[in-house]
């Protein structure tokens, strides 16, 4: 028991793991309905786009960096997908192919901005939010665009043995990242120039091609969610995903990813995921009232910030005392 | 460990105050529940549609459960598959995508459970309607304002030769509701008045930000380019645009002679209560989320009830070729006499 | 009117640095009083405790013999001080006339701002100092010098009876500096009293009335300007004593090959330096602060651009673009600044050491946990380092355990050459002498090592040989046993002629 208490006490994640807990239990007592298989599916489901995208955000903040395109990359590539199906009769592959090779690209121009032009990436990709964004309504004419290939619905929409497939790749996609993060070299490097990108230059890495290669997978990451989401509800659409970004920003800072960056895990961010979506389908389960969600959500949002910086203060105090 | 455990039951206690506040009970095992996708819930409209739909559900002994996809299509799967998973008897939807209607449906077919489309209608591929549905008639809208309008011009004066005379007819083009809006205005207009010169007819795009600077700066644009015009009618096809309209003839002095419909009533109403007739916002067709829940109602529970199939329902109002029942319903003039009577609790 | 301000038995600590030590002494007014000393010698703390900035642990500040104790900047600015510091204080999207009256802009009775009133003062005020500015330009366009201008008229228009400059000269050309001559003269007319911090001993003797010598935090002598000259100002600023720490050190004399070339390196801030380090040797880089020693470093670390020069490593030519070449041809760097520039502050020591040699960590794609972390603990052992444990953070280490951190990076790394520049910055006296030691027996094991430090008993005690630099430029090269603490200062400082 001793030692559990120890891990426990010293694992990071230990406050968003109480917070998620209460937060099941407490809708669990309220709501019967809340806790059972289907609904947590339906959960996980909710989870699956923003996952996604969380995942990129993640390192990109770990990585010092951050994001503000990838709701307008995931509805351009939900779009773009939609056209290449219609108006190209493509099928799966190649659409899948090209709409990956564009998000590459998009993630390419968002790390030259930031490391040619030297702009800053809040800036750089607000600015290319706006330009993703206001291009996904230029290709389809400003209307969503039907998608008719089985296939591609499939694998938004589809089920494996009852399981969701957005929720399998989203698994898979969690574990890769998990793995590459923790365990390469290319991983490592995240944290490092995330903690302090000038030593890290002198201890002879480089920051540039780091960057790239995050903004790469973090548009590619959306645009995977996009295509899944488009498989989902059987279109293209130039506004959907307004506020991904955001949403999988404040996953990654409630995960306890620090946002001056070299910090964090993406077990926490996983956590928070699944704390988030619990408690936003909670509070549709237990029919509060639409304004009050809103409410509530800001409320959660502050209790699990605080108990961070109340450990962080504790943390602190006992290192002092060393 | 004691700090974490007292922190815990701290998050526990806010959390069950934040949802006692809130007032929220579960739900019993044997009432009928049914869910409401709301589109858009920042609307007045929909808020109203909740709580007329809530006035029907009493009645029945129902519980209706509100869900806001602001305008997000999925989110608004998502919150479907949430409330199937919690067991729903009847589904009332505005789908915030016309696109994912199908899917919509379809999800509701596999599972039988009744569903009734409101504002925006359910659509296939095809653009034919594939669930029953209750929608504004836009078209109809405009032709009562345009009725009302030419009634007024008759009864003040104002005649042929429409000299100094202009009409300015709004719109937004993106938007296929208010395109009928207008169109309905401008036919009945025309074919009521067909001597009324084309070149004093403005119709006017009002441009996507909508509300009341939309219809100002437009109103202005148009007023201070036709300084001939003496005298406008305006038709808005959204009432705080009719407002914006009003203000931009004020400060053109041009108010005294000039008349404002508009379709709505929710923004008028104030002027009048402030104001009474001085102003020359004259009338405003008047519909509320009653007329549009009735028949809402009415097309679930003949499907929840008398175990009506989907294409049965609303039987008698199919529009030609279509398979499934379109109601439309419109609205009624108001004035600033007579507002307060017809638009009853929507007047205050 | 302000007669004179005495500085009473000033001490101040930090965490492991005495900078101040029991100084006292009298500026008056109507004449400059030049400060000078040693890089390190207390002359910014005294400053800072000036304005406010910092508190004193002992001592005060008497002004016509009223004791005054600064809590804020604002309560200096209060007592009639201004300090005009290196880093300019204006705010450059603000027009001239706004920064001089920044805080007591004038108004109008409806509380709006009254521009004519603002513009006409301004121009009264730049007209009696004879500046060719406007009130309504842009601060930020105009020339450093001017902007610093704009900071004296500030302090001026606040009757600030006291003032202060910090190494004004600094960036500014001749022709600037005599233009700030004429501007200080006119402020001694007006009887202020005039503290001048600068190690530009020719500007002293040119406009200062007294001088006040500072050495490692403690008050030397205060001369008048006239009575003295450049070598004997020098005299008075060296002498440290660090006792006998470096008799100790078990040196081998086994200078080897040379290791590395430098012929003409010049890039934006410095031009044509050229050196030779051999394989065993400790060569020192002395220098004031800004002299080019670093950047130097930096432009042969591949970390700044350079304009043109060679470099040879081991009687080879290499083309280095970036720190990771340097790294392949067996170059380590620890810089200056520790935390900005050499720690990764939230990760833990392990991480911290291995940085440079993950390549080598890395089996089938992953990194070798195992394996890193012995070499990390075969490190903390080796260098003594005091940590809990080597997945502690670093930032919760001491400065001194935090350096030993950053040489273990380099030195599992295997480098040929090891640039250390300023390594016991900041560390306490203990930390220090281990430091020398490693430096001393990572010698004898055949590493060529550039040491850079402003702290000339280090520099002497340590190099085998001396490379002493100013203004960007070599001024000259000593051998250890040729150098005195006064040749390497009179190379440092010594005014253009």
């Amino acid at each position: 028991m001793r030692h559990i208490i120890d891990v426990f006490k010293r694992s990071e994640n230990v406050g968003l793991v109480v917070v998620l807990i209460v937060v099941i239990v407490v809708f669990s007592v309220l709501q019967s309905s809340f806790f059972t298989v289907p609904n947590f599916i339906n959960i996980l489901f909710a989870a699956s786009v923003v996952g996604m995208v969380m995942l990129g955000e993640a390192m990109l903040i770990i990585g010092g960096q951050i994001d503000l395109s990838p709701g307008s990359v995931a509805a351009f590539s939900g779009v773009l997908a939609a056209i290449l199906f219609e108006r190209y009769d493509l099928s799966v592959l190649p659409v899948v192919a090209i709409v990956i090779a564009a998000a590459v690209l998009i993630g390419l121009i968002n790390s030259q901005l930031v490391n040619f032009l030297k702009i800053q990436p809040f800036i750089a990709t607000l600015a290319t939010m706006s330009i993703f964004r206001g291009l996904a309504h230029i290709i389809c004419g400003g209307s969503s665009v039907h998608i008719r290939d089985r296939l591609f619905i499939y694998f938004g929409a589809g089920r494996i043995f009852g399981i969701p497939i957005s929720i399998i790749f989203l698994i898979v996609v969690s574990v890769i990242f998990f793995i590459i993060l923790n365990r390469t070299r290319f991983g490592r490097h995240v944290y490092m120039i995330g903690g302090n990108e000038t030593a890290a230059r002198l201890a002879g890495l480089n920051p540039e091609r780091i960057k790239v290669a995050l903004y790469i997978i973090t548009s590619v990451l959306a645009s995977i969610g996009g295509m899944l989401l488009a498989g989902r509800m059987n279109s293209g659409q130039p506004v959907a995903h307004n506020g991904l970004e955001f949403d999988a920003i404040t996953v990654v800072i409630l995960g306890g990813v620090s946002f001056s960056g070299g910090s964090g895990t993406l077990t926490g961010c996983f956590i928070a995921l699944l704390i988030l979506e619990s408690f936003k389908n909670g509070l549709l389960v237990l029919n509060v009232p639409v304004f009050w969600q809103q409410v509530a959500r800001g409320l959660l949002l502050v209790i699990a910030l605080s108990i961070d910086y109340f450990r962080s203060i504790r943390r602190k105090k006992a290192s002092k005392d060393q | 460990m004691k700090k974490i455990f007292r922190i815990s039951v701290v998050i526990a206690c806010l959390l069950i105050m934040t949802l006692a506040v809130v007032g929220c009970k579960p739900a019993e095992e044997d009432k009928m529940v049914i869910g409401f996708l709301s589109g858009i819930y920042e609307i007045q409209w929909e808020q109203d549609m909740e709580k007329e739909l809530k006035k029907f559900a009493e009645e029945e002994d129902a519980t209706i459960i509100t869900m806001d996809s602001h305008l997000d299509p999925a989110e608004q799967l998502q919150q479907l598959d949430t409330m199937i998973s919690q067991g729903v008897d009847g589904i009332i939807i505005f789908v915030a995508n016309q696109k994912i209607s199908q899917t919509v449906v379809d999800k509701c077919l596999e599972e039988g459970i009744p569903i009734v489309g409101e504002s925006n209608r359910l659509i296939d591929e095809e653009g034919n309607i594939c669930a029953p549905c209750v929608e504004l008639d836009g078209y109809g809208m405009g032709v009562i304002c345009a009725e009302w309008l030419v009634q007024y011009m008759e009864d003040n004066g104002i005649s042929a030769p429409y000299e100094g005379v202009g009409f300015m007819n709004l719109h937004e083009a993106d938007v296929s509701n208010i395109v009928d809006r207008a169109d309905g205005a401008e036919e009945t207009f025309f074919s009521l008045l067909p001597d009324f010169p084309k070149d004093n007819y403005f119709r006017v795009e009002t441009g996507k930000e909508g509300g009341a600077a939309a219809g100002f700066n437009i109103a202005q644009a148009t007023i201070s380019g036709n300084p001939q015009i003496k005298k406008w009618v305006v038709i808005a096809p959204q009432d705080d645009q009719g407002g914006g309209v009003v203000r931009a003839l004020e400060q053109a002095g041009l108010a005294d002679d000039s008349v404002v419909v508009s379709m709505g009533a929710e923004s008028a109403r104030y002027e009048w209560a402030d104001k009474g007739s001085d102003t020359c916002w004259k009338a405003a067709s008047f519909f509320s989320a009653y007329d549009c829940a009735v028949h809402a109602w009415r097309g679930l529970m003949e499907q929840v009830k008398e175990g009506k199939a989907l294409e049965d329902v609303f039987a008698d109002s199919k529009e030609p070729g279509q398979k499934y029942g379109l109601v439309k319903f419109t609205g009624q003039m108001v004035t600033p006499d007579n507002f307060r009577e017809i638009m009853g609790e929507y007047a205050e | 009117m302000v007669q004179n301000i005495e500085f009473k038995n000033i001490s101040k600590t930090f965490v492991t640095v005495r900078a101040l030590r029991d100084v006292s002494f009298v500026a008056n007014a109507g004449e400059v009083c030049a400060v000078v000393g040693e890089n390190g010698a207390g002359k910014s703390t005294l400053l800072k405790i000036l304005s406010g900035d910092l508190q004193p642990d002992k001592g005060s500040l008497f002004i016509d013999g009223e004791e005054k104790q600064f809590r804020s900047p604002q309560e200096a600015i209060a007592s009639g001080i201004s300090v005009i510091y290196q880093e300019r204080q204006v705010m450059p999207y603000l027009t001239v006339a706004e920064n001089i009256f920044m805080e007591d802009l004038p108004v109008k009775k409806n509380r709006l701002i009254d521009f004519k009133k603002l513009y006409t003062n301004t121009q009264k005020i730049l007209d009696e100092f004879n500046l060719p500015i406007k009130p309504t330009d842009r601060v930020r366009d105009l020339s450093v010098a001017y902007q610093q201008m704009v900071e004296i008229m500030k302090a001026y228009r606040r009757n600030s009876e006291i003032i202060a400059f910090d190494e004004p000269t600094s960036s500014l050309s001749e022709a600037e500096i005599d233009m700030l001559f004429k501007v200080i003269e006119r402020l001694k007319e007006e009887r202020k009293v005039i503290l001048y911090v600068s190690h530009r001993l020719k500007e002293i003797f040119h406009i200062s009335e007294t001088v006040v010598v500072l050495k490692d935090g403690r008050f030397v002598t205060k001369l008048r300007t006239a009575e003295t000259d450049e070598q004997q100002l020098v005299k008075h600023m060296i002498g440290r004593d660090l006792g006998d720490v470096f008799n100790t050190l078990n040196r081998e004399k086994s200078i080897g090959k040379v290791i590395l070339d430098v012929k003409g390196l010049t890039t934006d801030r410095i031009s044509d330096v050229s050196f030779k380090l051999h394989r065993g040797e400790i060569l020192g880089f002395a220098g004031l602060v800004g002299a080019g020693r670093t950047e130097t470093m930096k432009a042969i670390f591949g970390a700044d651009a350079v304009h043109s020069g060679e470099i040879w490593v081991e009687g080879k030519r290499v083309n280095i673009k970036s720190p990771a070449d340097a790294i392949a041809e067996g170059i380590g760097f620890c810089s200056e600044d520790r935390i900005a520039e050499g720690i990764f502050r939230v990760r833990p020591v392990k991480e911290n050491m291995s940085v440079v040699i993950l390549e080598q960590l890395v089996r089938n794609g992953f990194i070798d946990f195992k394996r890193e972390a012995r070499i990390a603990k075969d490190q903390v052992t080796a260098l003594q380092i005091k940590t809990p444990s080597v997945m502690t953070k670093i930032i919760e280490l001491s400065g001194g355990n935090q350096q030993k951190v950053l040489l273990a990076r380099w030195l599992t790394s295997n480098p040929k050459i090891l640039i250390l520049d300023e390594p016991t910055r900041g560390i306490d006296v203990g930390a220090k002498a281990e430091i020398y030691r490693l430096i001393v027996d990572l010698a004898n094991s055949g590493l060529g090592i550039i040491f850079i430090s402003s702290e000339l008993p280090e520099i002497i005690g340590l190099s085998d040989n001396i490379v002493v630099m100013r203004e960007g430029r070599i001024s000259g090269f000593l051998t250890r046993e040729e150098a005195t603490e006064e040749d390497i200062l009179t190379l440092a400082m010594k005014s253009k002629e």
